[in-house]
């Protein structure tokens, strides 16, 4: 108790320190004007540097839909993977032609900024640079001369935000057309494609708010928490993995993407899943427990669960489920059986089952067909 | 005890630092040396503005000394002047405002609304936004300026100007549909205004001397693809129109 | 099997795939799949759990100059603001430009600082800390970046991530983290050795001669000890164009896990020796000295080496996205055994030969994969096929223990009167083979054909084939003595039970030739059909209707049915139609049938089976009763049911609102009888401004589980042939020893969440969550003959009552964090966290300190975790950056 006053009275120093140098330093005052594009600053040379680079559109218009425009006749530079980039059809506004990311950029400045310290920009600034971008704004919500003329028509542009009036399909169209594949080889037909989710559910390519990933939130696990709030909150529970920790993501286990395997796990089973951190489980053991290796599920709750590692029941009643046999399984074990109470009872107490059957998920024992040993 | 010293240690390392690197900051940082002079007028944010309300009438009698440059009937007495006439009354009332605050700067303006408190403005607004606006020519679409203004040049980044300030130059009102959106009421009718003003006022914009209000900076952001010629064309046709 | 060196392996698979993609870079639109890969997805600590707080400071200018608040994403939530850009500089003379940022300090925890569940996976220590060390480069023109972020609590808790490459042609990762898994911090192990694989018994306890009141008063006076496993891993990753439309990838991660966990240690049962005490029944019992459960501590020391490489297509000219996996996983056991000596002589009285125990831990094992995935577009109905084929095999061949450690049961000794000679077991020529030599492989199909016939259908249909068989074959059979079977726990059930129950069958020895055991393992295997039918139809622009029907079949081998047929009907409704909320609602029902359930279907494996058994005049026990289902194999209907509802409120708040339920009826009896769940969440997300975001939320779950079992008359085995009978209701299962207990949890949760920046640049995050969580075990017999027939003149209907105490789970965490900028370039960030808790467990009630570690022939570890608890860390940390 005694040092836990003593941390307080430290950090409370601390406050003292920091206020008092603020108040103290007139030219730290002065200095807390934020740096850039915050209250009274104008667009500043970094911030013009970092936004997206002019056009050269004046020749490509027509060609805008031509995913054949030839980098290499445009510019001696060298060729980079986007300036290839096919800016996609707009079902909603199919006469649209492409005005060039400028153009977009002359009156989404401040969203210009934001988006070009991101990675999904940022690569398009990379393929802009050395050939011009009939890519980055467009490649992703298509030709934009009706919405320019007319910015309020709904569906001008395509766009990825409630209320759109581009369908889930066109929206996913557009970043499956460069993110095919891979993590996505089972999108259509997944969960999350046949409820109508949309890319931009989880990800926003126009923000870096998020380590890695393109993510709408700053964690995947915030994410995923946005829909499965009910998941996230069993892992505040007793035994849990370290999720809340910030050592796990969801998507260490599950590819919201799409998989062949439910509930979108990654492997061919959920064992699978589990042997990937836990390979000492995996085995195979000369003595194998059925249900172990059948599902580890059969036993665990992977998100959480009041008991002891992550186990659905309670020792010894887990295991009396199917253990009825003859002998000491079938006994019902009462309050008694506690450590304080008339028959303190070794199948109850402590680790109760497995304190003697230590190897429940597989002996590699000669005398461990009962995973005593 | 050791933790309370290290803790100790730490805030003493912080201080150290802060304080020498706060004169650092001071030397190679302009702005801060011009915030020693002049303290820059806080952002304006126009995002959030409803259209304003005021009262004409009254607006009237406090504008006699309007009247000596933007004339009478709010239309001006030289073409340096802006008209007023049937100006959109919330950009009105927040160019007032802006001259007030201090983020829009001019050696007339900027005395003139010292003086005005927020009805005034708001009245004042009203006022000249019920004026009928000047007459207006003939409505040529083939013009250099008017291409630029319909059309945009995409080639060279310019988006069209009717996208905001509406076909035929007159503002653009779209309805309320419960999602964000731009404060159209607060993007000025340009139709009538003298070709004059025009140009000064894209240059403003485009050299950043009108920068300090979420509107002004997407004007900042379209006149940087504006050449003078861009300006030339644009004004001649919004004048002419 | 010789060791070969995991890493090595490790790097010698990533060197030649890199070698072999490398020079085949070239230009096309590349991108990465990181979620295809299992873990390490995620890199962050307690102090930050999202990796990328100090980055996470809001732009106040919002996203847009054209209109104010935020967008929503398509179903209606709303994107946080976005966070100001980091300043750059740029780097030497050419087109770098960079940012770095550092955050270190010291971290100070104070109150019950050793309580399990703060130190759970943190292990705070006092002790300077790495808050951030990021660093990030880009070139705009080449597009090549690297981008470093680490960050330190201890030296268990770290991680250091990097990850570079150019935009669209390739991306290396590397990463390096610790993370640790605090088990007890309450542990007071007897054995001296913790750690290694040879528990020794401190002085003053001597096996089998130290009295349970000796043994008693040592086990207080051990020191307490924390018990946790850390994982250090390290890995690289490359991913990157092998040419146009294809992408190579290869990765390698080493793990090692080292320290303790609680473990056991089997001699017998003690509960049978419990008597009666003075005061008769309702009054304490007395234990015996027989038997004993040691819970000893294990050691942890493992590494784990995965490899994977593999190439994909992304469907060029011949219109084929291919996927094509191969990956290699190789866990090491560098302890494989673990032996212990035992303070308590399993019998009584007698000075005994077998005075520990041994055991084998998980030994090393290889996992080999290969996978390959390819869909194309069909010509009719806007359709595509797509098919998945997979081959997996873990395959595990150390070498196996003698079946007694020669230490616990020397050479030239016998086990008691039985005349087994320790000589005959303690070496591994009493094996039927030297080596595990055990694999299972696995198979895996999938084919898939969607169409979109028309713009409001599509429809899918699933056919999936899974496999697994278990090739492993071991007989326990000794060639030294001619016997089958197993000598159990360590030789002392026949030290204890004597020939009897020795654990062996021999033809033609009449000691054993009519004991019923388990003479050779299980190979337990299955396959798994299951056929989908499945399509969406768009009703309107707001409603979408879908319907899905699945059969799985599985046929599994030894087990208790030979095939069962899963069938589930899923019925989903997505609406926009309730203003501007966003619906999806699902309804699943299935149904589970199967074959005619055997009870015991492991007779093959059993000495019955082999030839020269003779059948006891008196019968086999029944093994089990008749009607018991295991819950896996049994009937089940079920029904589940979700929705979750957002609804946007004005431009700056979301509601979002879950509700869920299941219901799972097994059709038993005996076994499990029925599952349930039901909950729903709220969720209340505010953002006023750029500068300020709340968020609240409330979440209720009750469950039930809820299972039969009968206690069998003990009376009967080896006295009457009734002993064989296997019916609920006979003599052998008699109704009247019939019991059920029903596990009830009701979990809460409550929290709320604030960010507010402050001007200038002084931003406070405060969040409280409240968790709590009571589980109650109710119990309900039909008669006292439910309980132990040992404890029958101990325990009384009034002692026994109907219920353990509620088990508790209630944590309450305030976590607070101030950024202070002190200038552009410096910063100070403070950060507390405080924790109360409290906890019950019946498991460990009455462990009140290392005095309770004893009890009868029992020696425990752990006292399990802090049942009252409050603790706080405070940090305060500098932030200097560019």
């Amino acid at each position: 108790m005694r040092t836990f006053r003593e941390s307080l009275a430290v950090l409370w120093i601390h406050v003292f320190v920091a206020v008092a140098l603020m108040a103290m330093n007139p030219a730290v005052l002065a200095q807390q004007e934020p740096p850039k594009n915050g209250d009274g600053a104008k667009l500043t040379q970094s911030d013009i540097e970092r936004m997206l680079p002019p056009t050269d559109m004046g020749a490509g218009v027509h060609a805008a839909n031509d995913a054949s425009l030839s980098p290499a006749s445009m510019n001696t530079g060298p060729a980079t993977p986007f300036d290839a980039a096919r800016i996609p059809v707009n079902p909603a506004a199919p006469n649209a032609q492409a005005i060039g990311a400028k153009t977009c950029s002359a009156c989404h400045s401040l969203e210009d900024i934001h988006a070009s310290h991101a990675i999904h920009v940022q690569s398009f600034q990379v393929g802009a640079a050395n050939t011009g971008p009939q890519a980055a704004c467009e490649a992703c919500h298509g030709p934009g001369s009706d919405h320019a003329k007319n910015p309020a028509a709904r569906g001008s542009i395509i766009a990825f935000t409630h209320g759109s009036a581009s369908t889930p399909e066109t929206q996913a169209t557009v970043c499956l057309g460069c993110h095919a594949g891979g993590a996505r080889q089972h999108w259509l037909g997944s969960v999350h494609e046949s409820r109508g989710l949309s890319c931009t559910d989880c990800h926003n390519p126009m923000v870096r708010n998020s380590p890695e990933g393109a993510l709408a939130k700053s964690s995947i696990n915030q994410v995923c928490a946005t829909c499965h709030q009910d998941i996230l909150v069993k892992f505040n529970r007793r035994s849990h993995m370290p999720l809340p920790e910030g050592q796990m993501a969801c998507t260490d286990c599950h590819n919201p993407h799409g998989s062949i395997t439910k509930p979108l796990l990654k492997t061919d089973t959920v064992n699978d899943t589990c042997y990937s951190c836990h390979a000492e489980k995996r085995g195979p053991f000369i003595f194998e427990h059925a249900p172990v290796r059948e599902n580890c599920l059969n036993c665990h709750d992977p998100h959480g669960s009041n008991q002891q590692t992550l186990l659905v029941l309670p020792m010894p009643m887990l295991c009396q489920q199917c253990h009825t046999m003859n002998g000491h399984p079938n006994d019902l074990q009462t309050r008694q059986s506690m450590r304080n109470g008339l028959t303190p009872d070794e199948r109850l107490m402590g680790r109760a089952c497995v304190t003697c059957h230590s190897n429940i998920h597989g002996s590699n024992n000669p005398s461990g067909a009962m995973f005593h040993q | 005890m050791p933790t309370l010293r290290v803790l100790g240690l730490i805030a003493l390392a912080t201080t150290c630092i802060a304080w020498t690197e706060a004169p650092h900051a001071a030397e190679d940082g302009p702005a801060a040396a011009t915030s020693t002079t002049t303290k820059p007028a806080p952002f304006f944010d126009e995002r959030r503005q409803t259209p304003i309300e005021g009262d004409a009438h009254s607006g009237e009698g406090k504008a006699t000394v309007c009247a000596a440059c933007h004339g009478p009937k709010g239309v001006a007495v030289a073409p340096n002047f802006p008209n007023l006439a049937g100006q959109s009354a919330t950009y009105l009332y927040l160019q007032l405002k802006q001259f007030k605050d201090g983020q829009r700067v001019d050696p007339i303006m900027s005395g003139q609304a010292a003086n005005l408190g927020d009805t005034d403005m708001r009245d004042l607004a009203s006022y000249f936004a019920s004026l009928p606006p000047k007459p207006s020519g003939s409505n040529e679409s083939q013009s250099t300026g008017a291409h630029l203004y319909l059309q945009g040049d995409p080639a060279r980044g310019i988006p069209p100007c009717l996208a905001c300030h509406g076909s035929d130059a007159t503002g653009v009102r779209f309805e309320a549909s419960g999602k964000p959106q731009p404060p159209w009421v607060s993007f000025p009718r340009l139709r009538g205004q003298s070709a004059i003003y025009v140009t000064k006022a894209l240059g403003d914009f485009r050299s950043g001397v009108r920068s300090d209000s979420s509107n002004a900076r997407i004007m900042q952001a379209i006149g940087g693809s504006l050449s003078d010629d861009d300006i030339q064309h644009l004004s001649t046709y919004l004048s002419s129109h | 099997m010789p060791k070969q060196h995991p890493l090595a392996t490790g790097l010698v698979w990533c060197a030649t795939a890199t070698a072999f993609a490398l020079p085949g870079v070239t230009s096309a639109q590349f991108d990465t799949s990181g979620t295809q890969r299992v873990g390490n997805t995620q890199f962050g600590n307690s102090l930050d759990p999202t990796g990328w707080e100090p980055f996470l400071m809001p732009d106040p200018m919002g996203m847009s100059y054209l209109h104010p608040d935020q967008l929503r994403t398509p179903t209606g939530s709303l994107y946080p603001y976005p966070s100001l850009a980091p300043a750059e500089a740029p780097m030497g003379q050419g087109d770098w430009t960079y940012h770095w940022l550092l955050q270190f300090g010291y971290l100070h925890t104070s109150g019950d600082r050793n309580a399990e569940f703060f130190q759970q996976y943190s292990a705070w220590k006092n002790a300077g800390a790495l808050g951030m060390l990021a660093f990030s480069a880009l070139n705009r023109k080449t597009g090549q970046y690297v981008e470093f972020r680490g960050s330190r609590i201890n030296d268990d808790n770290q991680y250091y991530r990097l990850r570079m490459g150019t935009y669209g042609s390739y991306r290396v990762e590397a990463f390096f983290r610790d993370i640790p898994h605090v088990l007890s911090t309450d542990a007071y192990p007897l054995w001296n050795g913790v750690g290694t694989t040879n528990l020794t018994l401190p002085p003053g306890v001597s096996p089998g001669v130290s009295s349970q009141a000796q043994v008693a008063a040592v086990a207080a006076d051990r020191p307490r000890q924390t018990l946790q496993v850390t994982r250090e891993s390290g890995g690289m990753s490359w991913e990157g164009m092998l040419g146009r439309d294809w992408i190579g990838y290869a990765g390698v991660t080493n793990e090692n896990r080292h320290g303790e966990r609680d473990w056991g240690g089997s001699m017998f049962f003690s509960y049978y020796y419990t008597t009666p005490g003075p005061g008769g029944p309702g009054t304490p019992g007395i234990q015996g000295t027989g038997g004993g459960q040691n819970e000893t501590v294990r050691p942890v020391d493992f590494t784990t080496t995965d490899i994977n490489i593999g190439l994909r297509n992304k469907a060029g000219a011949a219109g084929w996205l291919f996927n094509f996996t191969m990956s290699a996983s190789f866990f090491r056991d560098h302890k494989d055994s673990l032996s212990f000596v035992a303070p308590f002589a399993p019998l009584a009285g007698s000075p005994s030969v077998i005075t520990g125990g041994t055991f084998s831990l998980e030994p090393d094992n290889n996992y080999y994969n290969v996978r390959l995935e390819g869909s194309h577009p069909l010509s009719f109905w806007h359709g595509e096929f797509s098919a998945t084929a997979s081959y997996g095999s873990m395959r595990q061949n150390d070498a196996l223990q003698a079946p007694l450690d020669p230490a616990f049961c020397p050479t030239g000794q016998f086990i008691g009167t039985t005349g087994i000679a320790c000589a005959n077991w303690n070496t591994t020529s009493a094996l039927s083979q030297q080596n595990g030599d055990a694999r299972i492989d696995t198979g895996l199909v999938n084919l898939r054909a969607s169409f979109r016939p028309t713009a409001n259908l599509s429809t899918y249909i699933n056919f999936r084939w899974y496999g697994e068989n278990n090739m492993t074959r071991y007989t326990m059979y000794n060639p030294l003595t001619g016997q089958y079977g197993f000598l159990h726990e360590n030789g002392s059930q026949a030290l204890i039970v004597g020939n009897l129950q020795a654990g062996l069958f021999q033809a033609g020895n009449p000691l054993y030739q009519s004991y019923f055991t388990q003479f050779a393992n299980i190979p337990f295997s299955y396959n798994d059909r299951q056929g989908e039918l499945g399509g969406a139809y768009q009703v309107n622009s707001h409603n979408s209707l879908g319907l899905t029907y699945t059969i799985d079949r599985q046929t599994p081998q030894q087990r208790e049915r030979t095939y069962i047929n899963d069938q589930h009907l899923k019925l989903t409704w997505d609406s926009h139609s309730l203003g501007e909320s966003t619906l999806r609602f699902s309804y699943e029902y299935q149904k589970r049938t199967g074959s005619p359930y055997n009870y015991f279907p492991y007779l093959p494996w059993y000495s019955p089976s082999l030839p020269g058994y003779v059948q006891d005049e008196l019968g086999i026990a029944a093994y089990t009763v008749s009607q018991m289902y295991k819950y896996d194999m049994s009937n089940l209907k079920a029904s589940k049911l979700k929705a979750i509802i957002t609804t946007p409120l004005g431009n700056t708040a979301t509601l979002t609102t879950t509700f869920y339920g299941n219901r799972n009826h097994y059709g038993a009896d005996i076994g499990r009888q029925s599952a349930s769940t039901t909950g729903a969440d709220v969720s209340f997300d505010w953002t006023p401004s750029a500068s300020t975001t709340f968020n609240g939320y409330l979440s209720m779950e009750s469950s039930r589980i809820k299972q039969g079992n009968v206690a069998d008359n003990e009376s009967l085995i080896y006295q009457s042939p009734e002993q064989a009978n296997p019916q609920f209701g006979g003599p052998m299962y008699p109704y009247a020893n019939f019991w059920t207990a029903t596990d009830t949890e009701t979990d809460a949760n409550v929290g709320a969440a604030m960010t507010h920046v402050f001007t200038p640049r002084v931003k406070l995050d405060v969040s409280y969550n409240y968790t709590y969580s009571r589980g109650v075990n109710g119990y309900d017999y039909a008669s006292l003959g439910a309980i132990t027939p040992a404890y029958l003149s101990i325990l009384t209907a009034a002692s026994i009552g109907n219920s353990f105490p509620a088990n508790i789970y209630r944590l309450q965490t305030l976590t607070a964090n101030l950024n202070l900028a002190l200038t552009p370039r410096v910063g100070l960030r403070l950060y507390g966290q405080y924790g109360l808790g409290r906890f019950a467990d019946w498991h460990y009630t009455g462990f009140d300190g290392p005095g309770d570690l004893v009890i009868g022939n029992r020696v425990y570890t752990d006292l399990g975790p802090q049942t009252r608890w409050h603790a706080a860390v405070l940090g305060a940390f500098v932030t200097l950056k560019l």
